[in-house]
């Protein structure tokens, strides 16, 4: 299997280099039989790159302990569903599936345009290549997932046993890699369209959907990768702002920014030079993290092994941001465009505030989480920036988004008419301060928690609003008829809609939270925010990679007759010095109690737990997932006929093309 | 309908006034009262090791974390109150055995005054550079606004619409 | 005009943040996984009075009784698998200086008492061997994790600490230093 993978990877690699230069090559000398042919060879790439995954499997899955990755991050007694995970698990691994998710990405790029052919298009194929041909050297070169020991362990260390502890664990990082990687594509239509210089607004165009699904991809992984923490790592919580979530965060929020200016481009013709600085610095951010991550800079869960990629990482960061920005400096009097704003109470000028904000908070995480490197670089010192510092640095610019948020959508594209915008505003402004006032009198102390809730809320109504009142504007027509006249602007109102209840679910959690910590011998009860706690003694199940020990715990309520079981657990594995828990979560629709048992004594005679009782935390959630929906939403094609149809945004592309090459 | 148009803009107007005066109200008095006082021993205990760091994990602090090390923090300094050592004396004691990377925030000295000044920064920079693009923009304005204005609607389209949008809002329940 | 003007300025900013940014995260790079040289180097070594892990009365230590002579403190657990490494140095180590009055004193960090009797028999090591039950000693030396080593000299202060396994002919360099009143 091995020499089937490197031969793979090699062949892999030489495809990439060959599309990379017949793209190039194909564009400069208008040939296109040369940029059909570069277009044709993605589909090899993704052919070779599938492959040598496919060979990876099966030697995962037949126990091919001579393969060092598969000795060192699988073994005999672990579960399949852990042995296909082990892909993924580690470093070396998880750059075959980085690898596979990009050769699909970029051969989805080469069947979009299988027939239009935007003047662009070779470029940013070209560009793709290039992207590829870095991880695929990557992986040829210094992370060698096929490198085989010369004497066959009789069996393998298994994987992390953190990471084998949940079957989130299948789906957190392909979300998250199909996030990550999927800045490549508007990266190099954004290099693209620098490229070739025309002051052309149609790249805007082409990829406003790719990023859109890649936001959505991101949203998810980021919301997944939450889920993960809070329902493995037994701190009751579900992000650290370790430096690893950090930089997972700061593509996020620039695309996010990309969104809503993309619309200026696409209305307006405004902001086309802002517009490629930010898919740039969204590729440039991801580049980032993967070298955080993965160059052995810093140390976390999320760290993988050392390894020696770091250097070859900030040789390509290096390359991405002169490049990128290089291009942009050297471009920018060609695509800086008069903008015209019509009044300050407009849309234009409420993304321009959007901007703003979100920026300054890639700014802030950025630095924070740099600041350490800066420190030890000049005076040696160490220092620790954790979330404390991100949490006050941060929650006025969240709450200004929020305000942003609540009222943006409810100002027109050019200019307002005030009494209308203001009549618009009353119910959620109404709603917004019962809301604080409420908080204050049940005893809110902090402002930001008063304001949080208030202004939370006052998204919740201003877009809920918007999408009652505009699906019932048209009505007669049917409710889905409805939606998918104004599908775009309904998406993204449900998007904020999902952002909203995601802000009550942050600021509930994280200010109305109680626990305790207590150690109970068996048959021992204790009392917690309104429930009797019982320890009812250690079970121990011996399984084939692990031994997993449950405390039972008898929790009852005090104003109800119903008794239930919490089981946290720990789980002993070979390979790690120390258990690994699982907490038990009781999750309701406001409330979740969780139980994590930290400690055990006399063999289960008696236990030290932690309880939390947190509130809103599935509301993260169920935010998430709506705000992914809506971007779904926002990226899906219209059907039906007329110029909103498939068919019409094709035709409108080909004559975007048209007037661009004409 | 037209009649009752001025009227009913401006009490949403003064609905919308009321709304942010009583939040300004609220969120003025919430500040006044402060935050709340750490009451049990328990809340002392883990508001001084949420500004510790456990030292065996990565990311953690040691109110968070639940490693042993992190668990014996919190016992060390629940064993300190009860001596009578302050907050400050606790912190101290971690940061003589440590280093100053114990604390989950840097100490406000030197260059760790920057990473605190940042954030102001950050935003002042952000929303002043986003306030003079739209000032600069504006200005540009009015030579082009007869062009770019209502243009492609008609006066007569555009009373249409607003008879429209009326019709809805007063449909509205 | 401004364009011509423009555009190596905003080339030249471009190129100089990027060194700039590339150069600091490269220091990131090349720092490794060092952790910060204790800051109880050169202080007083912070005391403690441990029981023995035999149990027996007599095998408790009680750090500021050894005063006067030069102790080799080892934080280590049956369960880490760098301290297997670098147990034959420590034997070695205490087998060569205890005539001269030195004491390695092994410390278990968050162990079974079982587990830990099992490893030193199997290891053969003879020099004491405390527990550390609350992790107190652990705190109090800034422990980040095991093994971990401090040289402690005659008057009771921390010279040298040692992250990761020690190397026995590097201790004994130390030791010697010290044992002759010269180097610290």
């Amino acid at each position: 299997m091995h020499q089937l993978g490197q031969v793979g990877l090699a062949l892999g690699l030489l495809l990439s280099a060959y599309g990379m230069c017949a793209a190039a090559v194909g564009a400069r000398t208008r040939r296109p039989a040369l940029v059909e042919s570069a277009r044709l060879t993605a589909f090899g790439v993704l052919a070779m790159v599938v492959t040598v995954n496919g060979a990876m499997l099966v030697a995962l899955l037949t126990d091919d302990f001579s393969v060092r990755y598969v000795a060192e991050n699988s073994s005999s007694s672990t579960p399949t569903f852990f042995k296909v995970l082990s892909l993924w698990a580690a470093d070396d691994g998880s750059l075959l599936l980085w690898n596979l998710i990009l050769a699909g990405y970029v051969a989805a790029v080469a069947l979009r345009f299988r027939r239009e052919r935007p003047l662009t298009f070779p470029y940013a194929l070209s560009v793709l290549f290039a992207v590829q041909l870095f991880y695929l050297v990557l992986i040829n070169g210094p992370a060698r997932p096929f490198a085989t020991l010369a004497i066959a362990p009789l069996d393998g260390r298994g994987p992390s046993p953190l990471l084998q502890n949940h079957p989130l664990m299948a789906v957190h990082p392909p979300f998250l890699y199909l996030g990550f990687i999927g800045f490549t594509v508007p990266f190099a239509f954004g290099i693209a369209a620098l490229l070739v210089g025309r002051g052309s607004d149609h790249w805007a165009a082409l990829i406003r959907r790719w990023t859109l699904v890649v936001w959505c991809f991101l949203t998810v992984g980021l919301v997944l990768g939450a889920l993960w923490s809070y329902s493995v790592l037994g701190w009751g919580g579900y992000w650290a702002w370790d430096p690893v979530e950090n930089v997972a965060l700061l593509p996020w929020l620039v695309a996010t920014a990309f969104l809503h200016t993309v619309m200026l481009q696409e209305r307006r013709g405004m902001a086309r030079l802002w517009n490629v600085v930010l898919v740039i610095g969204a590729f440039a951010l991801m580049t980032f993290g993967t070298f955080l991550t993965r160059g052995s800079v810093l140390t976390s869960i999320h760290t993988f092994a050392e390894s020696g990629v770091g250097p070859a990482y900030l040789a390509f960061l290096a390359l991405v941001l002169l490049g990128g920005f290089g291009l942009v400096a050297w471009r920018a009097s060609g695509l800086r465009e008069p903008a015209r704003l019509d009044s300050l109470f407009s849309r234009e000028a409420a993304i321009v505030g959007n901007n703003a904000l979100l920026l300054a908070a890639t700014a802030i995480i950025l630095l924070g989480t740099v600041f350490p490197l800066f420190v030890e670089a000049t005076t040696g010192d160490q220092v620790t920036v954790g979330a404390p510092y991100f949490r006050s640095a941060l929650a006025p610019v969240f709450l200004l988004l929020l305000l942003l948020v609540g009222t943006a959508p409810l100002l027109p594209w050019r200019s307002t008419n005030r009494q209308r915008a203001l009549r618009r505003l009353r119910y959620p402004a109404v709603a917004a301060a019962t809301v604080m006032m409420v908080s204050a009198l049940l005893g809110a102390r902090s402002v930001e928690v008063a304001a949080g809730l208030g202004l939370a809320t006052l998204v919740l109504v201003a877009n809920g609003q918007e999408i009652l009142t505009g699906m019932a504007t048209s009505r007669g027509r049917g409710r889905t008829g409805a939606w998918r006249r104004g599908q775009r602007r309904y998406s993204g109102l449900a998007v904020h809609v999902g952002l909203g209840i995601f802000a009550l679910g942050i600021i509930a959690s994280s200010s109305f939270a109680q626990q305790t910590e207590v150690t109970l011998t068996e048959g021992e009860s204790t009392a917690f925010a309104g429930y009797q706690l019982r320890y009812d003694g250690l079970e121990t199940d011996q399984q084939p990679h692990r031994t997993v020990l449950t405390t039972r715990v008898t929790v009852s309520s005090e104003d109800s007759e119903e008794t239930w079981s919490l089981g946290p657990q720990l789980n002993l594995y070979p390979a790690a010095s120390e258990p690994i828990g699982s907490p038990a979560i009781r999750r309701g629709p406001v409330w979740d109690l969780y139980a994590s048992t930290i400690g055990l004594q006399d063999s289960g005679g008696s236990a030290t737990f932690r309880f939390y009782r947190n509130p809103g935390v599935n509301w993260l959630w169920l935010g998430g997932l709506v705000m992914a929906l809506g971007g779904a939403g926002a990226a899906w094609p219209r059907r039906g006929s007329g110029p909103g149809s498939r068919a019409g945004t094709r035709t409108r592309t080909r004559e975007l093309v048209d007037a661009e090459v004409g | 309908m037209s009649g009752l148009r001025p009227l009913h803009a401006s009490r949403s107007a003064v609905l919308v006034a009321m709304a942010v005066l009583a939040a300004a109200v609220t969120l003025a008095m919430v500040g006044l009262r402060g935050p709340a006082p750490a009451q049990s021993q328990e809340q002392i205990v883990h508001e001084i090791a949420a500004g510790l760091r456990c030292p065996v994990c990565a990311d953690l602090s040691a109110a968070d974390s639940p490693a042993p090390l992190a668990r014996q923090m919190r016992t060390q300094i629940a064993d300190k109150l009860a001596q009578g050592d302050s907050p400050e004396e606790i912190r101290r004691s971690f940061i003589a055995a440590y280093g100053s990377s114990v604390l989950m925030t840097p100490p406000r000295e030197g260059l760790g005054r920057l990473v605190y000044a940042f954030p102001f920064l950050a935003l002042v920079v952000a929303l002043g550079a986003g306030g003079v693009l739209l000032r600069r923009t504006l200005r540009r304005g009015p030579t082009t606004a007869a062009e770019s204005r209502p243009a492609r609607l008609t006066e007569a389209d555009r009373r249409r619409v607003e008879l429209a949008l009326d019709r809805l809002r007063v449909e509205e329940p | 005009m401004s364009v011509l003007r423009g555009r190596p300025v905003l080339l030249t900013g471009v190129i100089v943040a990027v060194v700039a940014v590339v150069a600091l995260l490269a220091t990131g790079l090349s720092r490794g996984h060092t952790i910060e040289a204790s800051p109880l180097v050169g202080k007083a070594a912070p005391d403690f009075h441990l029981q023995g892990l035999d149990g027996k009365p007599e095998s408790a230590v009680r750090l500021s009784d050894l005063r006067g002579q030069v102790v080799v403190v080892n934080f280590w657990a049956s369960w880490c698998a760098e301290c297997r490494v670098e147990q034959p140095d420590l034997d070695q180590t205490w087998n060569r200086f205890r005539d001269a009055g030195v004491v390695v004193v092994g410390v278990d960090f968050q162990d079974t008492e079982g587990d830990a009797r099992a490893y030193l028999a199997e290891a053969g090591s003879t020099y004491p061997v405390v527990v550390d039950t609350d992790s107190t000693a652990a705190l109090a030396f800034g422990l980040r994790g095991v093994p971990e080593t401090f040289v402690v000299d005659q008057r009771g202060e921390i010279v040298e600490r040692v992250i990761g396994p020690v190397e026995a002919d590097r201790l004994a360099d130390r030791i010697t230093g010290l044992l002759e009143g010269g180097v610290r």
